[in-house]
């Protein structure tokens, strides 16, 4: 019987290129889902720490004058010695794209990248 | 036999390319590689978040960030000595700079425009209840007739650039200040050449885009704050392709509790007491940032009902939000809309 193979070396080659190619694309997107939550601390205009929220994160970051903590998959203003504590109140932060400020030791905290949405109006 | 191979080969042949051009146009579209480049500055007692789509901005995010802090300092303040607004509320009557002039202006007419809803003249009433300064006292009943009695957008006297109070008038254009600031934001990056732009003044929020079509960016989700004290989580999202302004009042922000019952930071000019329309939020969205503030706050202080002669006046869009968890929102956005939270629900606009 002399069956020509359906796919010589060359279609091979060509199909693995393809879905090469494919994987390559693919991979950022699959690993800049959901699931990862970075919230990220600003202090005076500059990033100062960058922490990733997961169900085991719990840490304490004194930086003027506030106390932020971040613990589980949420991160909050714990302490603040500004007069109105409008950042204390400003209560726990979980999902992409929220943040909160202590305005007056200038200090603020937000979740990065945002798929669900850009930018908070409140 | 032979035919049939061949056509199986083309078919597995296609669906491989055809795979890896979904995937790079994915790629593409997203762009998870490609974040916004943010920048964070300070003013009006708020931060100010800058984020440019594409190439490098720190020029402009500084001069963003020193410009709005003059237009803040040196003209709407009302608590910098040098700005024109402290120094018009000092003398009781002040010559205005030719760019602070239509900011008063555009301002009264929306003063007229709400039947005095939004005064920009309810500056002692606002420094009686000290909201600004973290108060919790509820003021006198007769301190508070006192106040309200000396507000009043109509007593104002314009004439050419000269601007003059009645008695014991004081201007206070903090409703209207970072919409202003986005307006002026709005100008700066049109100056610069920037292409697509975020720009938060305290969570009043300008989408920026210079009208032309990019393939990288399709457009913003802006979400509206859940307006309780205790959840500041999504409540919902609004595509938006273009340059508007998004303002937003709510009573969950600046607010006291005395006896059980809270005391929040919109006040009623007419009452002289905050402001009760069973809201719990109002956002605006239209393309001046002064216009969207303005009437955030009008809105706020009329209700859903009364606010419609204003929005169409404006040609502004809506979104309210009642004690009820009910969410209104008007035609003209109602499509660019997703519910994020489960716990309200949208109603048939009337």
């Amino acid at each position: 019987m002399n069956k020509t193979p359906l796919f010589r070396k060359s279609d091979i080659i060509i199909i693995l290129v393809c879905l090469l190619t494919a994987l390559v694309f693919f991979l950022p997107t699959l690993f800049s889902s959901d699931r990862n939550l970075t919230a990220v601390i600003v202090a005076d205009g500059e990033t100062v720490k960058e922490i990733s929220l997961t169900d085991s994160t719990d840490e304490k970051i004194e930086i003027d004058g506030v106390v932020i903590k971040a613990q589980g998959r949420s991160i909050y203003f714990e302490d603040s010695d500004c007069p109105d504590r409008i950042c204390v109140r400003s209560g726990e932060l979980s999902s992409k794209g929220e943040s909160a400020a202590c305005v007056p030791n200038r200090v603020s905290v937000y979740i990065k990248g945002a798929d669900n949405f850009d930018i908070m109006t409140y | 036999m032979e035919k049939k191979e061949t056509k199986q080969k083309i078919v597995i042949l296609t669906v491989a390319i055809i795979l890896t051009i979904v995937t790079a146009v994915i790629f593409f579209v997203h762009d998870p590689f490609h974040e916004a480049d943010e920048h964070f500055g300070y003013a009006m007692g708020s931060e100010i978040v800058a984020c440019f789509y594409g190439g490098d901005n720190k020029e402009t995010a500084d001069t963003l960030f020193s410009e709005i802090n003059v237009l803040d300092t040196d003209m709407l303040s009302a608590k910098s000595e040098k700005s024109e607004i402290y120094s018009l509320n000092e003398k009781g009557s002040q010559q205005l700079s030719d760019e602070a002039l239509p900011y008063i202006n555009s301002s009264l007419e929306i003063c007229k425009a709400s039947q005095g809803a939004l005064d920009i003249t309810i500056g002692s009433l606002s420094s009686l209840w000290g909201f600004d300064s973290s108060s919790d006292i509820i003021p006198d009943s007769s301190l508070i007739e006192t106040e309200k009695s000396y507000c009043g957008y109509e007593k104002i006297v314009l004439d050419g650039n000269t601007v003059t109070l009645s008695e014991n008038q004081k201007l206070d254009m903090g409703a209207l200040g970072k919409g202003i600031a986005c307006d002026k934001a709005k100008d700066i990056l049109s100056a610069n050449g920037t292409k697509r732009a975020l720009i938060s003044v305290g969570g009043t929020i300008l989408t920026y885009s210079d009208g032309k079509d990019y393939y990288w960016h399709d457009g913003w989700g802006i979400a509206v704050r859940t307006p309780e004290t205790d959840d500041s989580s999504p409540l919902l999202r609004v595509h938006v392709t273009d340059t508007k302004v998004f303002s937003t009042s709510g009573d969950y922000e600046k607010y006291f509790k005395k006896d059980g019952k809270r005391y929040h930071h919109i006040l009623n000019p007419g009452t002289g007491y905050p402001a009760e329309t069973g809201l719990k939020s109002v956002t605006i969205i239209a393309d001046s940032g002064l216009v969207a503030d303005g009437l955030s706050t009008a809105c706020f202080v009329l209700g859903r009902e009364k606010s419609q002669a204003l929005l169409e006046q404006y040609n502004a869009e809506a979104i309210f939000v009642d004690k009820d968890n009910n969410v209104y929102i008007t035609d003209g956005i109602f499509g660019d809309c997703t519910l994020l939270n489960d716990a309200y629900t949208v109603k048939e606009y009337e």
